[in-house]
């Protein structure tokens, strides 16, 4: 066990391989317990024929309360519209799992509440991340387009953007006749082999895990790197508690081993990234004299102000193919004409229309991610040939704002298999979301229809919980926030809290980009902050 | 482009002749369900996948092999079939004083909408099932245009990103608040 460990990082996903990276290159002794283990490629899904069944069981879905991996944890899911939460745990974690969509948070994104009047603002803006967003891109590889309209000018991207597709040239027309803004997306799926991985093949199926490495996860682009330059990355390592010594500081984190062996392991600093709910259900069980509540929980605001995205799914059909289920999962394009508030539509903030791909025949059969099944009986077939490969997938994807009611906290009745409390998320969506997705859904209509669907499928609003942010938020007053503008603990002086639980809003984009650069950001502030 | 074609009961024959995936798929298995329980089984798959449009139905496809394997495998799947033969059956002796075996096919097609009205959630499921059984056959993958396209084989081709699509939008003007 090291004994003179400089920063130990819980977690090792989107934010964990990001510190630990920059926190090793910069010359610390860093080490990460990760609950989970090194995936196989060749154990994704996407390498077999059967990979749609995961979709509804299995050890790659994307729940863990049906996946049930032994690293899994239950996360109970309860409120007005209770979010179906889904995350993975092992070395790389999320990024295991996620679409590889890269976009960034607007400026407008940091002031929500100068601008608005709701929720806010970071202690942060986009000036100050834009550096880190940068250099992220070129870390984990990006395959994109400068000049959007839409978006502060960036970098050109590292590699050209992917094909759209016939699906992503017959919408993005459709959004061209309304006059309407459209943009192919930055993904973090390279187009060229870039820094010893492959270009992508256009394969698909990668969602559950990119077996080529193309699309970036942590264990491909971070973590190699980092362990090469001495970082310790210990897999199968559950962590049950942060305790602190007498005068508040965090001095160790205890946890299990596969095994259920007990261990602790002691550092100058820790870094906590175990995202949205993970954070927070660590925070609330590591209780002591000096934090009955909780660490760093003493204005009681760690699990609150959960937020994910509110998300509607409108599919339309189309006579000619549009074989949504080629290539690479990604986002091919997606909109931010309604992305800034106009109050003339009846909310503030605004969405993004992600103009999406499917999944293949089966999931498609079985109602695709608007839920309507292909029918069965006599006319089975005649409609499944309508249905398959003629849908366009328009996904709008609103601003969550920050409500205490929406939390996580710890569940009264579960546990994980090492016997560690397990969470439950509490969420409901609030009027301004609703009137945000009914106006979203009239837009994403008009596009389609615009585009020439002949029918269209709608969800209406779901809550698909991919994106986990908010309970452990940053903020420059320690009332009102957990983390201060360097995800310090505004309780603990050695307590660092960095991923998505430390964003103070959600904007409406996929956030993982943001969680990089914040990471990255991060690191420096540690290593700085630390040393002096 | 997809390869959408017209399909035709001999292109699922061909297709399957040709597909080894399709064989170890319909290799015989052990018989895990009583005859009955098959025989309603493959009654209920073939309606709610029947042959027509030049598509075999369900269990021709290997559909009732592929689910009686999942049943000796899986104890959920086994415990949400069983669950909705059940139900099938109940509703079936409830309205008509029969076996869902016994009931003619217009019956036996009411009591399945029956039971989707009634109990949705369990005619889902068993739909989602059927829909598995036949869509995870790479036969029909062939006759609906479908390729799996593995990993270490070359992916489909897509034309290069056209910026001529994005002429328009490259001319708006600055559409993000600048604070």
């Amino acid at each position: 066990m090291p004994n003179n460990v400089d920063v130990l990082v819980i977690g090792s996903g989107a934010a964990g391989a990001v510190v630990t990276k920059r926190l090793t290159d910069l010359g610390a002794k860093v080490m990460c317990l990760e609950q989970g283990g090194w995936i196989n490629p060749s154990d994704y899904p996407s390498e077999r024929p059967d990979w749609e069944i995961q979709l509804r069981r299995g050890a790659f879905h994307f729940s863990p309360n049906i996946r049930r991996r032994w690293e899994d944890y239950p996360v109970g899911e309860t409120g007005a519209n209770p979010p179906a939460v889904l995350m993975f745990n092992a070395v790389g974690g999320s990024t295991h799992h996620w679409a590889g969509h890269f976009p960034r948070f607007h400026p407008s994104d940091f002031r929500v509440n100068s601008l608005d009047g709701v929720a806010d603002d970071w202690p942060i803006n986009y000036a100050e991340l834009t550096p880190y967003y940068e250099q992220n891109d070129i870390d984990w590889g990006v395959a994109g387009l400068n000049g959007d309209p839409a978006n502060p000018p960036r970098s050109p991207r590292p590699t050209p953007v992917l094909p759209i597709g016939v699906l992503g040239a017959a919408i993005g027309k459709g959004f061209d006749k309304l006059g309407w803004h459209w943009w192919p997306s930055d993904n973090a799926i390279i187009s060229r082999d870039y820094n010893n991985r492959p270009a992508c093949g256009l394969h698909g199926k990668c969602m559950f895990g990119c077996p080529i490495g193309s699309k970036a996860s942590t264990d491909v682009t971070h973590w190699h790197k980092a362990i090469r330059k001495g970082a310790v990355l210990q897999p199968w390592s559950r962590v049950r508690e942060i305790t602190v010594d007498a005068r508040g500081k965090a001095k160790s984190a205890i946890y299990y081993d596969r095994e259920g062996n007990l261990h602790e392991q002691s550092a100058r600093v820790i870094v906590v990234c175990c995202n949205g709910i993970g954070t927070p259900r660590l925070l609330l069980n590591s209780k002591s004299n000096l934090f009955p509540e909780g660490l760093a929980n003493s204005n009681g605001l760690v699990g609150k102000n959960f937020m994910t995205h509110p998300f509607r799914t409108l599919e339309g059909v189309f006579e000619a193919p549009m074989d949504g289920h080629l290539g690479p999962f990604g986002i091919p394009a997606m909109s931010q004409q309604f992305y800034e508030t106009d109050t003339n539509r009846g909310f503030v903030r605004g969405y993004t229309l992600l103009l999406e791909r499917s999944f293949g025949p089966l999931h498609q059969a079985w109602g695709s991610f608007s839920n309507h099944p292909v029918a069965w009986g006599e006319n089975h077939h005649k409609a499944m040939r309508q249905r398959f490969p003629h849908l366009i997938r328009v996904t709008v994807m609103g601003e969550d704002l920050p409500e205490e009611r929406n939390r996580v906290e710890i569940d009264p009745n579960l546990k994980d298999t090492s016997g560690i409390a397990a969470p439950r998320v509490v969420y409901s969506y609030n009027e301004n979301s609703l009137r945000m997705l009914e106006h979203g859904g009239k837009m994403a209509r008009q596009a389609l229809e615009t585009a020439g669907a002949i029918e269209i499928l709608d969800s209406g609003p779901v809550t698909p919980a991919y994106h986990l942010m908010g309970t452990a938020r940053m903020g420059a007053n320690p009332r009102s926030s957990v983390v201060n503008s360097s995800h310090r603990a505004h309780d603990v002086p050695n307590l660092y809290i960095v991923d998505g639980s430390s964003f103070a809003t959600s904007a409406a984009v996929n956030p993982t980009s943001t969680i990089g650069a914040l990471a990255l950001r991060a690191a420096g502030k540690i290593w700085q902050e630390q040393k002096s | 482009m997809s390869k959408h074609m017209k399909p035709t009961r001999r292109a699922f024959l061909a297709a399957s002749a040709v597909t080894p995936a399709l064989v170890t798929t319909i290799q015989p298995a052990a018989q895990a369900l009583a005859q009955s329980t098959r025989s309603t089984l493959q009654t209920v798959m073939d309606l709610i996948i029947p042959a027509s449009d030049g598509m075999p139905s369900a269990s021709a496809a290997g559909g009732l092999t592929y689910l009686e394997r999942l049943m000796q495998h899986d104890k959920d799947a086994e415990a949400d079939m069983t669950k909705a033969l059940n139900v099938a059956n109940a509703l079936s002796t409830r309205s008509f004083q029969k076996s869902f075996e016994d009931l003619e096919k217009n019956d036996q097609i009411a009591v399945l909408k029956q039971m989707e009205n009634s109990t949705s959630s369990v005619f889902d499921t068993l739909r989602a099932y059927v829909y598995e059984s036949y869509y995870e056959q790479p036969a029909i993958w062939k006759l609906i245009g479908y390729e799996l396209y593995p990993t270490d084989h070359t992916g489909p081709h897509l034309a290069p990103f056209d910026d001529s699509l994005i002429a328009n939008v490259r001319k708006m003007p600055k559409l993000y608040k600048d604070v």
